[in-house]
């Protein structure tokens, strides 16, 4: 029979619930060192032999008296599942102050087990903790364990299928003051407390002594509230009178001391020299070096990004070049439809143009797992609390922010830790200016074009600099608008420790899979749907437009007597021959390069359900060698200009499109900040989500197509993409209203789109989560009218800043 | 006047007196362990000098001058 187990994992922050939970359940979910990585709850579950544990991971929190959003999450379930049982994690190197809250856990009477963690820290600081003897003294079966370390499940399910039934009546001694006064409160309190609470009546009282918001909140719905409030205010007073202290230092001074009491019976300490920590905190810390170290590694881990991001690239973009030209190769000659060019054009060209960018997110989240597994994190808010202060934000608003350049949807949901709720808004508000990793390569895509490899990285943290600056402009301004409340910075410093490689590899693998996914889904659908737009109505004769443009092509290479009239009858001839059977031509093409073998067998072999090739073999076999190369050299340049008439085509098709039709009527709007239509196109399909942007930019500037050129330097690994060769070589078409020839593309440009992109309005996802986290559509609307509109004002300023100062045109 | 938290040097360490009546965050200063008796150490301050860095129960908390202020520290 399965028997299925209930548990609830408990604790300090960051003392190693969510690693314990990852541990039990085999689940990646997000760990780091310091406080407040866990903002909601999670369940998980946990199989051996016949029992199913279910098990709910909650954020950390010091006490039961509930501050912040996330220690409110915690209150909420604990005192709402209390017959599950509480796996209660205390961090072995603080167990004093982790043990304060399993003395308020065990005041609850519920099923409990404590997991004393970091025995492995614990061993290093010289501390040995005399488990039975601690168990004895609670009454609580204790484990220990090292959460970041392979669990023998069996050991903690069995303990908690033993703990449900055991309850501890082991009890703080409280000051006689208290005890006198919980017991008057107790008496008049009705037991309605007791079905709403579920707990006994003295365990209230004594929360109402401690002046427990949620407690004083649960009285209001008491009748005789007022009666309880006089006799709670007079024996507070009584308290106060009698002790020279108020009730709630005494109840958590008892507590402290229990603690204290408990542990001294059972704690050895070996001194151990613990000064490498020291060592180096008085270095990344420093008050003079520190700010300067922080933002050198910061500016370390952008350079990096290019560095270690560039060869994989390449050989992605190979990869997939090869891969649409094998489509085009293999598909059925006879049957040229849509969608082959859905599947080229579309798919393939939307997802690589996204997919390239996977080694420049890894290298940056490698970085990130760095400083969130190290402790440097939380140093770093503590460095920037000041700074981001005059910014309108908050030192806690750091890590949210952080955890920002992720992705902003979790980031939002981070701003949970921050207590005070006015940071906490302005946080969500200014969250999206802070790059996420979707828009990583825009800035990737951009910046290698127009900046050379040693000013990239600069490049870069220029960019995510500009999105905290203007993040701090706007937090001051909504500060300033609106009333001041008291804020706070109170922050634990955790640890220093050494990340381990485990950890790096999870942390880079649950980033690609995330990207991965998003790839997938929702810019595969995107793709597709821009594609269809940019693709009908479909009102031009492409293929009679590029006929007529051949035979212009070849009378202009006669009439320039390049070539002889022979040479564009064999050429010509073959050409009519590759264009029915395509296949076939690419062999050709391979015998010709590579062997030199002559034609004629393949020919006869190849095509000799044709008609035509009478005809050609005639002429093959008159032609020497030299007419030959000279017919191939034609072969490759009718190609060549079939491609470049195609792409023009292709470019009226788009402009014919509904998307092309949009981008053309927004046109206008977007010339002052230096954006053709296409470029519209792209930012349009942003909206959507922000990777958009680049797989659109790779289909309305034509990667997708098979490039001869192309073909021929396969695995030459070169650092600039194909994209980017094209879009450097981009220009208005000769009928353009104001910039006719001019380069669509040069670096202020692509400054003016960078800047343009890092404040545009948000993603439909963190609009989303915007309007829950803030239970409000009008903040949701707010932020991503204001920040469009903020977005094309500094793309304006800039770029015509630019023009009128001449800087950055070529 | 009276000793706080805030005037410390880096360095030094004292036992604290008492949180100071009507402090907003004194509740979780005290659940923090500033309590009573307890000895605190001050560590560094940050770059701006606010927030400070302390050592209190065997590990390390920042918090900012405000709420620094709000405990009382023992003289000599």
């Amino acid at each position: 029979m399965e028997c299925t187990l209930d548990a609830m994992l408990v604790g300090n922050p960051n003392c190693g619930k969510t690693s314990f939970f990852n541990a039990l359940c085999g689940t990646h979910a997000r760990v780091g060192n310091y406080a407040g990585v866990t903002v909601e709850k999670k369940t998980g579950l946990s199989f051996f032999e016949n029992f199913k544990l279910r098990v709910t991971d909650l954020p950390g929190t010091y006490s039961l008296n509930a501050v912040s959003l996330d220690e409110k999450i915690t209150l909420d379930y604990l005192l709402s599942h209390q017959n599950q049982t509480i796996i209660n994690i205390l961090d072995g190197t603080n167990l004093e102050r982790n043990l304060f809250l399993s003395l308020q856990l065990i005041e609850l009477n519920q099923a409990m087990v404590l997991v004393v963690n970091m025995q492995d820290e614990m061993a290093s600081k010289g501390l040995q903790l005399d488990i039975e003897k601690l168990q004895g003294l609670l009454g609580v079966p204790i484990v220990s364990c090292v959460a970041t370390k392979k669990l023998d499940k069996s050991k903690y399910i069995s303990m908690i299928d033993q703990a449900k039934d055991t309850k501890t009546n082991k009890i703080v001694t409280y000051p006689k003051e208290i005890i006198e006064a919980v017991e008057k409160l107790a008496e008049i309190l009705p037991s309605s407390i007791e079905s709403y609470t579920n707990l006994s009546k003295k365990w209230f009282a004594r929360k109402l002594l401690e002046k427990d918001q949620w407690a004083i909140d649960l009285l209001s719905k008491i009748k005789n509230k007022n009666q309880i409030e006089d006799i709670l205010n007079n024996q507070l007073l009584l308290i106060k009178e009698q002790t020279n202290s108020e009730a709630g230092i005494l109840i958590t001074q008892a507590r402290y001391s229990f603690s204290n009491e408990i542990l001294s019976q059972c704690i050895t300490k070996v001194a151990i020299d613990s000064s490498t920590e020291d060592k180096i905190d008085e270095i990344i810390m420093n008050r003079f070096f520190g700010l300067p170290i922080f933002f050198f590694l910061v500016y370390l881990s952008f350079q990096l990004v290019f560095t270690l991001g560039d060869y994989p690239m390449g050989w992605i973009e190979d990869f997939f070049a090869y891969l649409s030209n094998q489509v085009l190769l293999l598909w059925p000659k006879s049957s040229d439809f849509w969608l082959k060019s859905l599947i080229v054009d579309g798919v393939i060209a939307g997802c690589s143009g996204v997919l390239i960018f996977l080694p420049n997110i890894i290298a940056l989240f490698l970085c990130i797992a760095i400083f969130e597994g190290s402790g440097y994190m939380a140093r770093a808010s503590f460095l920037m609390d000041k700074l981001m202060q005059t910014g309108g934000l908050n030192g806690k608003s750091f890590l949210p922010m952080s955890s920002g350049l992720g992705c902003t949807v979790p980031a939002i949901m981070a701003t949970r830790v921050i207590e005070n709720s006015l940071d906490r808004f302005i946080t969500i508000m200014v969250l999206p200016l802070v790059s996420c990793m979707a828009r990583l390569p825009i800035y990737g895509l951009l910046i290698p074009i127009f900046f050379s490899l040693e000013w990239r990285g600069f490049v870069l943290f220029i960019i995510y600099l500009l999105g905290i600056v203007v993040a701090g402009i706007v937090a001051k301004i909504l500060k300033s608008t609106m009333k001041q409340e008291n804020s706070s910075f109170i922050m634990e410093i955790p640890p220093l420790r050494l990340p381990s490689l485990r950890f790096l590899w999870i942390q880079i693998l649950d980033r690609s899979k995330i990207y991965l996914s998003k790839v997938g889904t929702t810019i595969l659908a995107a793709s597709i749907v821009l594609w269809f737009l940019g693709n009908y109505p479909n009102s031009l004769d492409l293929d009679s437009k590029i006929s007529n443009e051949l035979s212009n092509v070849k009378n202009k290479m006669l009439s320039d007597k390049l070539i002889t009239d022979f040479d564009v009858k064999v050429a010509l001839s073959i050409q009519s021959l590759m264009k029915e059977n395509e296949t076939k031509y690419w062999e050709y093409e391979t015998a010709f390069t590579k062997e030199k073998i002559i034609i004629d067998n393949e020919l006869k072999l190849a095509t000799k359900s044709q008609q035509k090739i009478v005809s050609v073999l005639k002429l093959e076999q008159k032609a020497n060698t030299k007419s030959e190369k000279i017919a191939l050299d034609l072969w490759l340049q009718y190609q060549k200009n079939i491609l470049n008439i195609e792409d023009f085509y292709r470019g009226k098709r788009l402009e014919h499109s509904i998307l092309g039709k949009i981008g053309k009527f927004v046109e206008p709007v977007f010339t002052p900040v230096g954006f053709d239509w296409k470029i519209t196109t792209a930012l349009l399909g942003a909206i959507a989500a922000k990777e958009v942007f680049v797989s659109q930019f790779g289909i309305v500037f034509g990667i997708g197509e098979a490039d001869v050129d192309d073909y021929q330097e396969l695995g030459s690994s070169s650092t600039e993409t194909r994209l980017s060769k094209k879009i450097k070589s981009v220009k208005y078409p000769k009928d353009h209203k104001t910039r006719a020839g001019e380069k669509v593309f040069n670096p202020l440009v692509a400054v003016s789109l960078m800047i343009f992109c890092l404040i545009s309005a948000p993603c439909m996802a963190t609009v989303a989560t915007v309007i829950r986290e803030t239970n409000s559509y009008m903040f949701g609307m707010w932020q991503f009218c204001g920040l469009s509109i903020g977005a094309y004002l500094m793309a304006f300023i800039v770029y015509q800043t630019g023009i009128y100062f001449n800087i950055g045109l070529v | 006047m009276s000793y706080n938290l805030s005037d410390l040097k880096p360095k030094e360490i004292k036992e604290i007196k008492c949180i100071r009546d009507g402090s907003l965050h004194g509740k979780r200063l005290m659940e923090l362990g500033f309590l009573p008796s307890t000895q605190v150490e001050m560590i560094r301050y940050s770059p701006f000098g606010d927030p400070i860095e302390f050592g209190i129960r065997g590990y390390k908390v920042a918090l900012r001058k405000a709420e620094a202020f709000d405990v009382i520290l023992h003289k000599g």
